[in-house]
C-alpha cells in the first residue's frame, strides 16, 4: 500500500470491513442509504420477482425492503456485517432477501411460492442490474474516499473537470492557474483513484 | 479472496470501467478508455448527488429511522442471512 494512504482509513468500505463491535457505529446509515439505495433496491424487486412467479413488486414494499435491510444491518447485533461474513455485496443480498422474506409473509399473493423452498435453495445469480448497480455504488464511494485523501483544492480540480465535465482552461482561468497545473493535479488525482481501488477491500468487492 | 473480472466486460462500460481503474501497471489511459472511465465515474457521481436530495431516498431514510428507533421483534422464522 502506498505510504500516502494510511491504514487507519477512513472509507466507508473498510470502516465496514474492518470488524469488531463498533465498526459499524463508524458508519453513517444515512451515508450508506444514499450511497447503495440503487443496488439494494434492485436485489429487492429481483427477489421479489423470484419469490412470487414474476410479479412485480410495489414501490411501497421496495421502500420498505430497502429501509429494514439498512435498518437491521445497522442496528440489530446478528445482521452487522463484517468481513468475516463474506464479501459485503453478497451479505446484502442475503440480508435483503430475508427482509424481502419477511414483508411477502406479510402480503402473500396467491401464486406465492412456499417461501421455506427457496430460501433453503439459496439465491439464484446476481443480475446484470444488480451488478451495474453495485458496482456504480463502489464507484461512488471510491471518489467519496478519493475526496477524504486529497488535498481539498486538487479534488476541486478533479470534480469540476473530470465529474462536472468543465474545462480544465475554464477552470484554469476561474482559479487563477495555469491549465498544465489543472493537468497535473487532474494526473495526481486520478493515480490516486487508482490506488485507492487497489486496495484488497474494494478490489474483492468489484467483481461478480 | 480477489475475484476476476468477467469475461464480457467490454460488453458492460461500468465493468470496463472497473477494469481499467484497477489495471495493473503503470500505463496510462488511451484518450478512449480515460473518457469511458470518466464518464461512469461522472455518472456515479451524480447517482450519488442525486440520493443526497432525493424525496424518494428521504422518505426510505424516514422509514430507517423509525425502524431503528422502535425496532420490532425479530419473528422466531424469520429468514437469518
Amino acid at each position: 500500500m502506498p505510504a500516502q494512504f494510511p491504514l487507519t482509513s477512513i472509507n466507508l468500505i473498510t470502516k465496514l470491513k474492518a470488524g469488531g463491535d463498533d465498526a459499524h457505529l463508524q458508519v453513517s446509515w444515512k451515508r450508506f442509504l444514499e450511497l447503495y439505495h440503487e443496488p439494494i433496491e434492485m436485489i429487492a424487486r429481483s427477489s421479489y420477482r423470484r419469490h412470487t412467479g414474476g410479479h412485480e413488486p410495489s414501490s411501497g414494499l421496495i421502500e420498505d425492503a430497502v429501509a429494514n435491510t439498512v435498518a437491521d444491518f445497522f442496528a440489530r447485533d446478528q445482521y452487522r456485517y463484517d468481513r468475516e461474513k463474506g464479501r459485503l455485496r453478497a451479505y446484502l443480498r442475503l440480508l435483503t432477501n430475508a427482509r424481502v422474506v419477511d414483508l411477502l409473509r406479510k402480503e402473500r399473493p396467491v401464486d406465492q411460492r412456499p417461501l421455506d423452498d427457496v430460501t433453503e435453495n439459496g439465491l439464484a445469480a446476481e443480475t446484470p442490474g444488480e451488478s451495474d448497480a453495485f458496482a456504480r455504488s463502489l464507484l461512488a464511494t471510491l471518489v467519496e474516499d478519493l475526496r477524504n485523501r486529497i488535498p481539498l483544492r486538487q479534488f476541486e480540480i478533479f470534480e469540476r473537470v473530470k465529474l462536472k465535465h468543465q474545462s480544465p482552461q475554464f477552470v484554469a482561468e476561474d482559479l487563477g492557474s495555469t491549465r498544465a497545473m489543472i493537468d497535473r493535479n487532474i494526473h495526481k488525482a486520478m493515480t490516486a483513484l487508482r490506488e485507492l481501488a487497489s486496495q484488497a477491500e474494494y478490489q474483492e468487492e468489484f467483481y461478480e | 479472496m480477489i475475484h476476476n473480472p468477467v469475461s464480457n466486460f467490454k460488453s458492460d462500460p461500468i465493468m470496463n470501467a472497473i477494469t481499467l481503474l484497477t489495471r495493473s501497471g503503470s500505463a496510462d489511459l488511451t484518450p478512449e478508455e480515460d473518457a469511458q472511465l470518466t464518464r461512469e465515474l461522472a455518472a456515479a457521481y451524480h447517482m450519488d448527488e442525486a440520493a443526497s436530495s432525493s424525496r424518494d431516498v428521504q422518505r426510505i431514510a424516514e422509514k430507517v429511522r423509525a425502524r431503528l428507533d422502535n425496532p420490532p421483534p425479530a419473528a422466531p422464522d424469520s429468514p437469518q442471512p
